[in-house]
């Protein structure tokens, strides 16, 4: 019998755990039975010893505040390595939100923390070739994007919560994740939203994300079981709330923009 | 030349008053204070007869409003003359608005006690013009994240405004709150015992706490007291209380409307946990500032939320059960889901979670959908659930298919306007009608 198990690490939940991101974690569990897959998902906290990258199919980092950030990249860093190999086997990694930041190189600080001044710099997992620099003011707004993900191109919606902006240093193996139809992105000068390194996505991209677009989800898991050499069922879910529920979304951008 | 200022600005501003009270009464809570501070901007410094040790300060995400409203009520119940912004004109605008309506025509405040809302971000401001040395911190949560981002930014926030000189009253079951005691030269804090509304969440596998704001590794509620806010501790480094908390409401009698708190017997005149911690900050503060437990008692025995965050009105045949929320505030979404979910019977839920309108651009925002469960109301039986919104009324019915609701008993309005909440009901079957909504229809402007 083939192996239909796909396995999730859900990364820090309690300290990664701003904006309702759980719900992604939901939203592959969700779509994951419904393409005939078996999830099983595991909490990863701080500390935790025996974890080792390459026994899952699928990891999710979720945004958290950047006073957290030295801890989690710490952590992070006794598995940099194998989160390189991870990324290069085919293997999904998601980062939304400020996570996205602790990839970048360098994340350079606005706000003091208690102990340290403005212009803090922290240093980045180095994962993605991009500096991440605090924003003074938070900005949100609504994010629409056209992404191309494992072949695919769709449209996506989200909400977008910029603690940081982050601009690429160099291009390369990076592609963008999506092009900005409306929102800000990375950081509202070219149009870009995000960056995919093989299968692994890092995006601003808040709602939940997976919720809000399970045309997204369900091309994740298919590229994670793939991965691993198992074939997913060829079920076709029904979107059809999630489509409604996108187009009054963006009725709601369209009013936006003609005032 | 600073004093000559000083008078312009009172005195163009006591006209303001005057003005604001013949054109539209009732409205005016900042713009006389606006008046001021653009005569004079140190005008809240220039005021005399403020004494900073009778001066308080209610901050945080939750409850400042009901706090500062009882105490107003509990002080002047007493006889004590207090000035205050209840109507929750909270930035510096808002305070300098209610001493300018408090204060002589030579700049003499004449209330004896100052008792102030003030905006977590504004805080730091309004006390370099008006130190208070007392100040009440209620909870620091989730809230407004298109303005805040994220809690640490108010904890930052309010870090940044206290002091040597300052009496923090800290939250003991709120790990922010409590962490902010370390900022302050004296620590008063409170807390509630367990109770029988309490609840547990550690069988939930999607359950999500947060992070200790020492070493940012779990922090382990062992119970909510309401979301969020319970006896807690850091499993990895020990952060949490290490003695009981000096004022603590031990015993809450929710049905028969009393709490008891060292050993004696309040009146009580609320149904939900939440505002037991009001009563508690307020009895600490109280007992503090010297006023006897008789005078507590009376203040407590007579006070009502003037606000209101519960009402009943007639619609469609069917009586509506309306509770407010704050819904850019996880937490009181879940205080409010909680509250409908005691309510066993088969219901009708209306759930108005609007786009987000207070800030420059407005958005659809989705985020506190998957900050809360909605799983208590379903287990509580509901029988129809509707969404109400123009943008984001169908994520919300995806967001109830997660927790297993079946879509054929959903329906989606454009909005919680009368007409929408009419024709939502009229169809339906007669069953109580929950609406957990921020504005309730009824004061919303017509189409």
């Amino acid at each position: 019998m083939a192996d239909r198990k796909i396995n999730i690490a859900w990364m820090y939940p309690d300290t990664l755990y701003l904006h309702g991101e759980r719900g992604n974690i939901m939203a592959l569990v969700r779509f994951a039975m419904e393409l005939g897959l078996t999830p099983h998902v595991r909490r990863i906290d701080l500390g935790t010893k025996d974890f080792d990258p390459m026994e899952y199919d699928i990891l999710f980092y979720g945004p958290g505040e950047i006073s957290s950030f030295r801890s989690v990249i710490r952590d992070i860093s006794g598995y940099k390595r194998s989160i390189a190999e991870y990324i290069s086997s085919g293997k999904v990694l998601i980062a939304t939100g400020t996570s996205m930041a602790m990839f970048a190189e360098r994340i350079i600080r606005s706000s003091p923390d208690t102990e340290n001044g403005a212009g803090e710099v922290i240093d980045g997992l180095c994962v993605i070739p991009a500096d991440a620099f605090e924003r003074e003011y938070v900005y949100g707004n609504d994010l629409l994007i056209r992404a191309e993900y494992g072949g695919y191109s769709m449209e996506l919606i989200g909400n977008q919560i910029q603690m940081t902006d982050i601009s690429f240093t160099e291009s390369g193996q990076y592609r963008r994740f999506g092009t900005v139809i409306y929102g800000r992105g990375n950081n509202g000068h070219d149009e870009l939203e995000g960056a995919v390194h093989g299968n692994s996505i890092f995006t601003n991209m808040l709602g939940p994300m997976l919720v809000s677009n399970p045309w997204l989800t369900v091309q994740i898991l298919r590229m994670a079981a793939a991965a691993k050499g198992t074939e997913v069922l060829a079920l076709d879910p029904d979107y059809s709330l999630e489509i409604r529920s996108m187009e009054l979304k963006k009725n709601f951008i369209d009013d936006k923009e003609s005032i | 030349m600073n004093t000559l200022r000083f008078y312009l600005a009172l005195w163009a501003s006591k006209l303001s008053v005057i003005l604001i009270n013949i054109i539209a009464k009732g409205r005016g809570t900042n713009l006389p204070g606006q008046v001021a501070l653009a005569i004079d901007p140190q005008f809240v410094r220039h005021l005399r007869g403020i004494d900073p040790a009778k001066a308080v300060f209610v901050t945080g995400t939750n409850g400042k409003s009901t706090t500062v409203n009882m105490l107003h009520h509990v002080f002047t119940s007493s006889g004590r003359s207090v000035a205050a912004n209840l109507d929750g004109a909270n930035m510096l605008t808002g305070v300098a608005t209610a001493l300018i309506k408090d204060s002589t025509l030579s700049g003499k405040v004449r209330s004896e006690y100052v008792i102030m809302e003030t905006d977590e971000r504004y805080l730091k401001f309004i006390r370099r013009q008006l130190p208070a040395k007392q100040l009440v911190i209620t909870n620091i949560q989730k809230d407004q994240t298109q303005r805040n981002g994220e809690p640490g930014v108010i904890f930052r926030k309010i870090s940044e405004a206290m002091g040597d000189d300052l009496t923090a009253f800290v939250n003991q079951d709120e790990p922010r709150s409590f962490a902010l005691g370390s900022y302050a030269g004296r620590t008063v804090s409170y807390a509630v015992r367990e109770n029988s509304k309490s609840y547990h969440k550690e069988e939930d596998f999607f359950s999500v706490t947060m992070p200790c704001s020492r070493c940012h590794e779990p922090i382990v509620f062992r119970a909510h007291n309401i979301e969020n806010v319970g006896p807690f501790v850091c499993p990895s480094c020990g952060y949490g209380a290490e003695k009981e908390a000096d004022y603590i409401a031990d015993t809450a009698d929710f049905e028969g409307g009393s709490f008891t708190a060292g050993g004696k017997s309040y009146p009580f005149n609320f149904s939900t946990p939440y505002f037991l911690y009001c009563y508690i900050s307020v009895l600490a503060v109280c007992r503090e500032m010297g006023l006897t437990e008789d005078e507590l008692y009376k203040g407590f025995e007579s006070f009502s939320d003037l606000r209101g965050r519960l009402a009943d009105k007639e619609i469609a045949g069917k009586t509506l059960h309306y509770i407010k929320m704050k819904q850019e505030n996880p937490e009181t979404i879940q205080s409010s889901l909680n509250l409908v979910a005691e309510d066993k019977n088969r219901k009708i839920f209306l759930f108005g979670l609007d786009e987000t309108l207070d800030y420059y651009p407005p958005f659809t925002n989705t985020l506190a959908l998957f900050d809360v469960d909605f799983q208590p109301v379903l287990d509580s039986g509901l029988e129809h659930f509707v969404c109400m919104s123009e943008a984001i009324g169908r994520a919300a019915a995806v967001r109830m298919m997660y927790d297993g609701f079946d879509s054929e008993h959903m329906t989606v309005r454009p909005s919680g306007y009368e007409e929408d909440v009419k024709a939502a009901l009229e169809p339906l079957g007669d069953y109580p009608v929950y609406l957990v909504e921020e504005i309730p229809y009824y004061k919303k402007p017509k189409k």
